[in-house]
């Protein structure tokens, strides 16, 4: 039987924590401590260290999932949890203020991951009013010459974050 | 800092006295940091030039690992994490539910010493924190 780890990130309050949650066949773990800053506006909580779960395919397959803390300053969990790694889950939040200004963070701070690895970036509340259409995230990534999957998803129910695997690990194989 | 943990002269005054204390009581001590749990710089004390905002981001992810070992392993409530390194040793306590503290020595420090110090530290800052600035 093979493993297979693979990584969310993402500003906070994209959903890390509710989409690993959503999918785990053990009870996830959390490292969630209180917010003492701006968070507190949108959310009491935030991840310190990591998340973690784990899902097991059809065919055996043990994927662990792992969740980053969203904050910069917490980057140096962002090291250590991609190392032995083989993909990548970006979650941005469209009802955000800048969830372009997101994607440009995580792509760039994860561009070696991305490049060793693969990628599959997601739009949550992709609807909201003040949140640009899924066509500027595309243009964004063909400005920058890169070819990502981008999809909408809604990461708290179970068969929408379960297709965000199955592209990412769909791009793995023919990668 | 964030905004809401900005700290009111007379609490500021009693964290820097105290942390300054524990430097100049533990022998190798060399920094105390006063942090959030949620990994915020809040005031620091140090002998060297230590990056406190990187240091209290980390001990906030090392915090949240212990309280979330501890739920793994059916028990609760990880009071402080210890570092201990080749040459020297990195205490981290939780002083309230929103505010912790690192200390750091040199490995000529007793290990018992620098604890107790760091707990007292903790306890002195804790007994001083002005209910405004610690909304439980």
């Amino acid at each position: 039987m093979s493993e297979i780890k693979l990584i969310f990130t993402g500003p906070p309050g994209a959903g890390k924590t509710t989409a690993i949650g959503a999918i785990s066949e053990i009870p996830p773990v959390s490292t969630d401590v209180d917010a003492t800053d701006e968070l507190l506006s949108s959310k009491d909580h935030t991840t310190a260290a990591m998340d973690f779960g784990e899902v097991t395919l059809d065919d055996g397959t043990k994927l662990r999932l792992y969740g980053t803390p969203g904050q910069r300053r917490f980057a140096h969990m962002w090291q250590i949890l991609v190392q032995g790694g083989l993909g990548l889950i970006i979650l941005l939040d469209n009802s955000r203020p800048a969830p372009l200004d997101d994607l440009e963070i995580y792509l760039d701070n994860f561009a070696d991951f991305i490049e060793r690895t693969g990628v599959v970036i997601a739009v949550t509340r992709a609807d909201h009013p003040d949140g640009p259409p899924i066509e500027d995230f595309q243009d964004y990534l063909e400005q920058r010459g890169l070819v990502y999957p981008v999809l909408t998803a809604d990461i708290r129910r179970e068969t929408d974050v379960l297709m965000l695997l199955n592209v990412l690990l769909s791009n793995l194989e023919f990668a | 800092m964030p905004e809401t943990l900005t700290l009111p002269d007379d609490f500021r005054r009693v964290c820097e006295e105290t942390l300054t204390r524990v430097m100049e009581r533990t022998q190798g001590a060399y920094g105390a940091v006063l942090a959030t749990i949620d990994g915020h710089a809040v005031l620091s004390v140090t002998h060297r030039d230590l990056p406190s905002d990187r240091i209290a981001a980390m001990t906030s992810s090392l915090l949240a690992l212990g309280e979330t070992i501890a739920r793994e392993a059916q028990q609760r409530q990880c009071k402080f994490v210890i570092v201990e390194n080749s040459d020297g040793y990195v205490v981290t306590l939780r002083i309230t539910a929103k505010l912790t503290l690192s200390t750091f020595s040199g490995n000529e420090a007793n290990l018992g010493m620098l604890l107790s110090a760091s707990r007292n530290a903790a306890e002195s800052i804790g007994k001083a924190i002005p209910q405004r600035t610690h909304p439980k």
